[in-house]
């Protein structure tokens, strides 16, 4: 197990120096640098070039990065351009955010996704059937910023029960914060809830169509008890993954969610640093996140492999 | 997608078209496309005139679904959005479907090619999808085709993905080595054998990916990293209708549902496509 | 459990608790009382962006001033009619030659670590300044500083300029005062430290910024109240916090919850459906933007004048800033602003012709054909967005082909740089004709040209302006610049745009100026 663990991380480095390279290939090629942003609006050519040079902007790229390299070498993701504080910091203070966000969402994503898969798969090819799958669907349809705007309008102004916006630390106010939690995390959580119930649906079909199920359920034993202890062990192995893999999607969907909501998170921050073009958040922000899904999915993978040892661990399809 | 279906025995059009969610779904995009290819009969004004002095309306005979800040037409802009939102949907289909088939053909049958290729598809995964896309609009330029770009980055990873776990197992069959050890030609073995048996799982996968493109752009130019206007997209309809949601929230409700239904359609093909191409898949595809 | 087994243990128990809780209402009632006669706790405005430094010298944006002027404060500043007045210095004397400006002190200035403000200070201050502040150019012709005793700065010129005081007192990048101990900082990493009403207590970005009233300032006697960036400032809260709102749709929606005292920047169409709100006090600072375009003299086809007349006349200035604006805005063809010393309206024959068909013969007389005109806006400001989209329908109209590029604003600003790049560059010029004549559009001079081609005739006459002897002699040339900037069509001016601000109705005080001033305001 421990080298099992070991060698997914070691393989994970390469992938991660190159989530770091491609970041910062990209941004390099973006035109502008937060020089203009910081010296304001009527600044002139030469104000602006004086920002740069004071910032060090101006020096070659090859450079910059490898003193960005450098940095990480000693553990120092460097000093955000724009915000005054260390990136590190930065991403400290909003990581709790989302994760709070996201974790809502996957809540939410959880409680309904599961059981509405299994009521379909109990009432397979029925209207029940087909009416979940199709409100699943359109979950996942919807453009889910502009069911933002709509939701916002709706329970933020016109109901004015729901903040329309914001957010309120659960140190402050644990009340506040769920509310300001409620409509960001449903906005996540639609992507997520069809897409789970639909694999429940399907895992729940196959196994119900396994024979000791069938002979339980012939033998006259209650459905619940049938699916409570013989299906749910079952069913669990491609739920975790989707999980899993809802959790990642779940951190990247943050960025429009949060952008929309003015949720100051993670995403946010990544979204505003690009728009902002502050590198050194950039470039720390990314690894972040990118380490967050290795870790993420490694995570998955064990599960994986703990709850259903017959499992082949070649990487998921 | 011809030659495969000439292979399978012919009840599958017989079984697509008794599929209820696939039929749903096929009317459903259908007249999405139907309202983008006759935008121009269907429009009742030029999408970027502007009217002055008929700012704001409310849905009127001359004005369908109303107007917006400029006193443009909100009908006939979301008529002419379709053009644009659907070309770049299906732009970002064949982009990706060719550039993921390739990759992942290579990557599942050539062993050494399949680690550093799938390690740069996986680092480019590890990107939140949507901020990749920004970055590279941003990079080259706010414009439909640096839209598909962006678009077509995001995507073509994870349909490299699923041709090269097909291709992988696809690979692994008696006929295939056979063919390998007698000494077949490794495109000929590509093109005839790995290929067509990759099919299934591609086509799905790129329904879904049509659907992801268009809501993507429509987050595109939501951030402001679109297709540049005059041109409408449903994106930026719904960017320039945020300024004033609580005061005139039609600006933006039409094209988010334009969005959502073009969306709902595009799924609904998909799973249905999936359902009776392969029901293995149901289980394999997250 | 029975309900009679802890019947007296709990009844004892209810009592205590209602008898403590009696206690402590009366507590809290008693000193409620009493805070009530002091001042309020915190005062909370929103502003739309946050400020890139809280370093006064490092930038130019209005986001670092907001904060900054109620941290810091100047020798010399504006007044509420924009002329110069002193702040932190007592007396300021010209010599006869305009070669040496002697500033006196006012005494018993504190900054916030409690030393007092002497000339060392001011004369570190002004080094820092020369050395690396964004406006350093300002002190380009001061050769010497000198500090002969505590209270007197003597500022040495190498050559005579009118202007010097105005510039002196800009407050784009203001001179703030700063500790001696700052001289050697580099931009952005000042200790926060000045002598204003308000000092600073912590930066929270994505959050806010938060002050607290300085006890030990020096309130200025000499005026009775506000006056401009100066004045007499009282500030009646223990804490004020400068929340970064960016969305538009949430500052309005804490305001109007009561969350924030003041707003910053409301939309026009918020500010429309809160007019009849009794719980909300609306207010217009006008001439916040002139909305306009630069104009490339350098890329085809707007190299050749006549095409340039041909824009500048099709152009509906109305429609434009109607829609751009959604009615906030005020149409005059001015550099500067009605009201000011130096408002002249030379070139209004240029402006808001609304010609297309003019504009049409124009274009055949100068052969056009059908050359791409470029436009480039960004989608970081809705109005200078909407401005170009209705612009680009209108040149379209006149015969003009016309492509137009959006980008964010920092990919916005960069293009600006490339010559061919663009024919149009949409913008809003606030601060400059702000702060007067020498400010106002000094981006068509050499070398910054923003038109690209150096005009020869307009850097002849700014140099003129700014060494004009007298007030009529500069005023003179100040309506031939204007002149210029239309008959060469340096830049298109569109219009004024009037900056939406809201408070709750039970703030007192509060007067809309380039930046919200929180001293002598009042919640009642």
């Amino acid at each position: 197990m421990a080298e099992f663990v070991l060698k997914r991380l070691l393989s994970a480095l390469p992938v991660l120096l190159l989530v770091t390279l491609i970041s910062a290939s990209i941004m390099h090629l973006v035109p502008g640098d937060p020089a203009v942003i910081i010296a304001g609006q009527n600044a002139s050519d030469a104000e602006v070039q004086q920002v740069r040079a004071a910032l060090g902007l101006d020096r070659p790229f090859i450079e910059r990065l490898g003193a960005w390299y450098a940095g990480l070498a000693r553990g120092d993701l460097g000093q955000s351009l724009l915000l005054n504080r260390p990136v590190s910091e930065a991403i400290v203070e909003r990581l709790p955010v989302t994760l709070a966000l996201a974790g809502f969402a996957l809540l939410l994503t959880v409680v309904i996704g599961v059981p509405a898969g299994m009521i379909a798969a109990l009432r397979a090819n029925t209207v029940v059937d087909q009416a979940v799958l199709v409100v699943a669907l359109a979950g996942v349809s919807v453009p889910n910023f502009w069911l933002s705007l709509m939701l916002i309008v709706a329970f933020g102004v016109w109901l004015d029960v729901l903040p329309a916006g914001g957010y309120i630390p659960f140190a402050d106010d644990p009340v506040g914060w769920v509310k300001c939690l409620i409509l960001p995390g449903v906005s996540l959580a639609l992507l997520q809830i069809g897409l789970l119930a639909r694999i429940t649906r399907a895992t729940m079909l196959e196994v119900l169509r396994q024979d000791y199920i069938r002979t339980a359920r012939a033998k006259g034993l209650p459905v619940f008890k049938v699916v409570g202890q013989h299906a749910l062990r079952n069913v669990m192995v491609p739920v975790v993954t989707v999980v899993g893999i809802s959790f990642g999607l779940l951190l990247s969907g943050s960025v429009v969610i949060e952008t929309v909501y003015s949720i100051p998170g993670l995403g946010r921050l990544l979204a505003s640093a690009i728009f902002g073009r502050d590198y050194p958040v950039i470039q720390g922000g990314l690894l972040v996140t990118a380490v967050m899904l290795v870790l993420l999915n490694l995570c998955v993978d064990l599960l994986y492999a703990v709850i259903d040892p017959r499992v082949k661990n070649d990487g998921r399809s | 997608m011809a030659e495969a279906e000439a292979r399978r025995p012919p009840s599958l059009t017989r079984r697509l078209f008794s599929h209820r969610l696939f039929v749903t779904g096929l009317v459903l995009f259908g007249i999405v496309v139907a309202m983008a290819v006759f935008a121009d009969l269907l429009a009742t004004a030029a999408p970027e005139k502007m009217n002055f002095r008929a700012r704001f309306r409310t849905p009127e005979w001359a004005f369908l679904l109303g107007t917006d800040n400029y006193g443009r037409d909100i009908w006939s802009r979301l008529v002419h959005g379709a053009r644009l939102s659907l070309a770049i949907g299906f732009a970002v289909v064949i982009v990706t479907g060719v550039a993921g088939t390739v990759i992942g053909l290579l990557a599942g049958y050539f062993k050494r090619l399949d680690g550093p290729l799938m390690r740069t598809m996986d680092a480019l995964m590890a990107f939140p999808a949507i901020l990749l896309a920004i970055a590279i609009a941003a990079a080259l330029g706010p414009s439909a085709v640096n839209a598909v770009i962006a678009l077509s980055a995001v995507y073509t990873p994870r349909t490299a993905r699923i041709v090269r776990s097909a291709a992988l197992v696809v690979r692994e069959m008696d006929y295939v080595q056979a063919a390998i050890a007698s000494g077949s030609r490794h495109m000929w073995i590509l093109w005839r054998h790995i290929l067509p048996n990759s099919l299934a799982p591609l086509i799905v996968q790129l329904t879904f990916i049509f659907a992801y493109a268009v809501l993507a752009e429509s987050i595109l130019s939501f951030l402001g990293v679109g297709p540049p206007p005059p041109t409408p997209t449903w994106g930026n309809m719904i960017a320039e209708g945020q300024g004033y949601l609580r005061e005139a929230p039609l600006l933006a409700l039409f094209p988010g549902i334009a969005i959502a239904v073009t969306a709902l359609g595009l799924n609904l093909l998909g799973d249905g496509l999936r359902d009776v191409l392969d029901p293995r898949l149901r289980v394999q595809h997250g | 459990m029975s309900p009679l087994r802890f019947g007296r243990q709990a009844r004892t128990a209810i009592a205590a608790t209602f008898a403590s809780g009696a206690l402590l209402c009366a507590g809290l009632a008693a000193s409620g009382a009493a805070l009530a006669q002091q001042r309020l706790p915190m005062m909370v405005f929103a502003q739309e962006a946050p400020p890139p430094t809280l370093d006064p010298y490092f930038s130019t944006s209005v986001s670092t001033r907001n904060i900054a002027m109620h941290i810091f404060e100047t020798l010399i500043t504006r007044d509420e009619n924009n002329a110069v007045i002193p702040q932190l210095a007592a007396s300021v004397d010209e010599s006869a030659d305009g070669l040496t400006y002697t500033f006196k002190l006012r005494r018993g200035v504190k900054f916030h670590n409690g030393k007092e403000m002497t000339s060392a200070d001011v004369k570190a201050s002004m080094e820092r300044y020369k050395r690396m502040a964004l406006q350093k150019v300002i002190l380009a012709p001061v050769t010497a500083i000198e500090a002969p005793d505590a209270h007197t700065i003597v500022m040495r010129l190498d050559k005579r300029v009118p202007a010097f005081l105005d510039e002196l007192s800009s407050f784009v990048t203001p001179l703030a005062i700063l500790p001696a101990d700052q001289a050697s900082r580099d931009g952005g990493k000042i200790d926060i430290i000045g002598t204003g009403p308000l000092q600073f207590v912590e930066w929270k970005p994505d959050s806010h910024v938060r002050l607290k009233r300085f006890a030990d300032y020096a309130v200025d006697t000499r005026d009775k109240g506000t006056n401009g960036f100066a004045g007499r400032k009282e500030i009646h809260f223990e804490q004020v916090d400068f929340k970064l709102v960016k969305d538009p749709g949430a500052r309005v929606a804490g305001l109007e919850s009561g969350q924030f005292h003041i707003i910053e920047d409301l939309p026009v169409p918020a500010a429309k459906r809160l007019a009849g709100n009794p719980k909300i006090a609306l207010y217009d600072l006008k001439n916040w933007w002139l909305h306009g375009a630069w104009v490339n003299h350098a890329k085809s086809p707007t190299q050749d004048n006549r095409v340039r007349r041909a824009l500048q006349i099709a152009l509906d200035m109305e429609e434009i800033m109607e829609i751009a604006t959604d009615g906030a805005y005020v149409l005059q063809p001015g550099l500067q602003y009605p009201g000011n010393p130096y408002y002249v309206t030379n070139g209004a024959q240029h402006y808001n012709r609304k010609d297309p068909e003019g504009a049409r013969k124009l274009l055949a007389e100068a052969g056009y054909k059908g050359e791409e005109l470029v436009i480039i806006t960004n989608s970081s400001y809705q109005s200078m967005y909407k401005a170009a989209q209705v612009a680009a329908e209108q040149l379209k109209a006149a015969g003009f082909k016309v492509r137009m590029d959006v980008f964010d604003w920092a990919t916005a600003m960069a293009r600006r740089r490339d010559a061919n790049a663009w024919n149009l560059w949409f913008t809003g010029q606030g601060t400059g004709p702000s702060v007067g004549p020498f400010a106002a559009l000094k981006d068509v001079v050499s070398p910054q040209k923003n038109q690209i081609t150096a005009d020869p005739v307009i850097d002849e006459l700014y140099g003129q302006l700014i060494t004009g002897t007298t007030f009529e002699a500069r005023k003179a040339t100040f309506a031939k610049f204007q002149e210029r900037v239309y008959d060469n069509v340096l830049f298109l001016k569109f219009g004024d745009l009037t900056r939406k601000q809201a408070s709750l109705s039970t703030v007192k005080g509060f007067v809309p100026y380039r930046i919200p001033r929180l001293w002598n305001v009042r919640v009642e």
